[in-house]
């Protein structure tokens, strides 16, 4: 079978329907049958996988919770009790954010919100940020094996570490700042993009199923 | 260049409003520095819900650095509202942000810049009161456990665990708990733009960063 593509758009209202039923009281039964849901998702996007993870995960939670934690001392239990708790609240919506990080890529998701007329003051910064993570880890990387190098003592660690980070930074934003200023980052007209974004008829089964697992939920609830 | 520019930018009372090119980029790299620190609490705050309640007030703390420089070099209204937008966004697509933690962060952001507007986006104290403000935005991930606290309660009795337990684990949802919850912030806070001007002084303003 081939595996369906989702629009970034039907993934952010897919994540928005989560987050509603989120807080809402369900059963055991209405927990499971959503969980099985978003796995059934995952594998249709061909990620088998990561459905599987969630679901082995998904069980390891709830017998934690309702079979391990309570045996164990109140001290052990009460560190664990209030997260784990939460995630299992929020565990759809994780769920979903796995399949959105998983299946799509930044630029698509910057066209989606484009469609959405968010302004590229917001989408520039947006694209910075999420490009600069990898970058960011490279330098702290770096910044922690020159430190080996010397022998700084503990209490002027985060000093050590902090300045030289903030420096490389400041640095990389003014390079880029040229470099982009150079191929028209100001230019006042919307840019065109090669993506061509399209809600096709699984979209809107997938948010038809949604809607109605939503509704059936708080009917429930 | 930076500084020269919006010096004389400010002698002639025209400070261009709009963000440039240069500002977008830097508002990118920091909220980028921003988020990175955040979401190290935020894994944190799993191990105790002290840490929890704590983590809006640790975020606070730590973050000092990348949120005085972003108001440093960026003096342009819209800066924070840009930082809060990326930080939820990205959470929100991870699945670890509810809508109760958005409207608190879109609050946060309205409240900062307001003050960041009546301030002129210049002087340490203004900087400082919006980024308190800012950094309450956090406060809405611990809050479902006050705002839902029958359905997260329930859920945990059904769990399975003794009445005794609940009543030790309700302590984490009392009204003191509330106030630490939103003191913490605003005070550690202050302490983060403290240590953000320290360090600035000592590091960056010798070489000629700021």
């Amino acid at each position: 079978m081939k595996s369906i593509r989702l629009d970034p758009r039907t993934l952010i209202i897919l994540l928005s329907t989560a987050s509603v039923v989120a807080f809402l009281p369900k059963g055991l039964g209405v927990e499971i049958a959503l969980v099985s849901a978003c796995a059934l998702l995952q594998v249709a996007c061909g990620y088998p996988t990561m459905a599987i993870k969630w679901s082995v995960g998904f069980v390891v939670l709830v017998v934690l919770l309702n079979a391990v934690l309570p045996v164990l001392p109140i001290t052990v239990s009460t560190v664990f009790t209030i997260s784990l708790t939460y995630a299992r609240k929020i565990y759809l919506c994780l769920m979903v954010g796995a399949l959105a990080i998983r299946s799509t890529t930044v630029h698509r998701f910057t066209t989606a919100l484009q469609s959405w007329h968010i302004p590229q003051t917001f989408l520039i910064p947006l694209s910075i940020t999420i490009r600069y993570f990898p970058m960011l880890k490279s330098e702290a990387g770096h910044i922690r094996d020159a430190m080996k190098l010397k022998e700084i003592p503990p209490s002027q660690r985060i000093e050590c570490f902090t300045v030289p980070l903030i420096m490389s930074a400041t640095m990389t934003a003014d390079e880029l700042s040229a470099a982009a200023v150079t191929r028209g980052i100001e230019n006042p007209i919307a840019s065109t993009s090669t993506e061509r974004l399209r809600m096709h008829i699984d979209d809107w089964l997938c948010l038809a199923g949604a809607v109605v697992l939503c509704v059936v939920a708080i009917a429930l609830a | 260049m930076e500084p020269t520019h919006t010096a004389s930018a400010a002698v002639q009372g025209t400070v261009n409003r709009r963000l440039s090119g240069k500002d977008l980029i830097n508002i990118g790299i920091f909220s980028a520095l921003y988020f990175v620190l955040n979401f190290a609490f935020m894994l944190m705050s799993g191990l105790h819900p002290m840490i929890w309640i704590l983590m809006p007030g640790l975020i606070a703390l730590t973050t000092g650095i990348p949120f005085m420089l972003m108001c440093t070099k960026v003096r342009k209204a819209g800066a924070v509202v840009i930082m809060g937008f990326i930080t939820a966004l990205i959470y929100f697509v991870t699945g670890m942000f509810t809508p109760l933690i958005l409207g608190m962060m879109a609050a946060a952001c309205i409240v900062a810049e307001s003050i960041r507007w009546v301030t002129h986006y210049s002087g340490f104290a203004g900087e400082t009161a919006a980024f308190a403000a800012f950094s309450l935005g956090m406060c809405g991930s611990p809050l479902p456990i006050w705002i839902f606290h029958d359905s997260f309660f329930a859920q945990i009795a059904s769990q399975g665990m003794s009445a005794d337990y609940i009543t030790t684990l309700d302590a984490f949802s009392s009204t003191p708990m509330l106030i630490v919850l939103f003191a913490a912030p605003v005070v550690l806070a202050v302490l983060g733009a403290l240590i953000a001007k320290a360090l600035f002084r000592k590091h960056f303003e010798k070489a000629g960063m700021i």
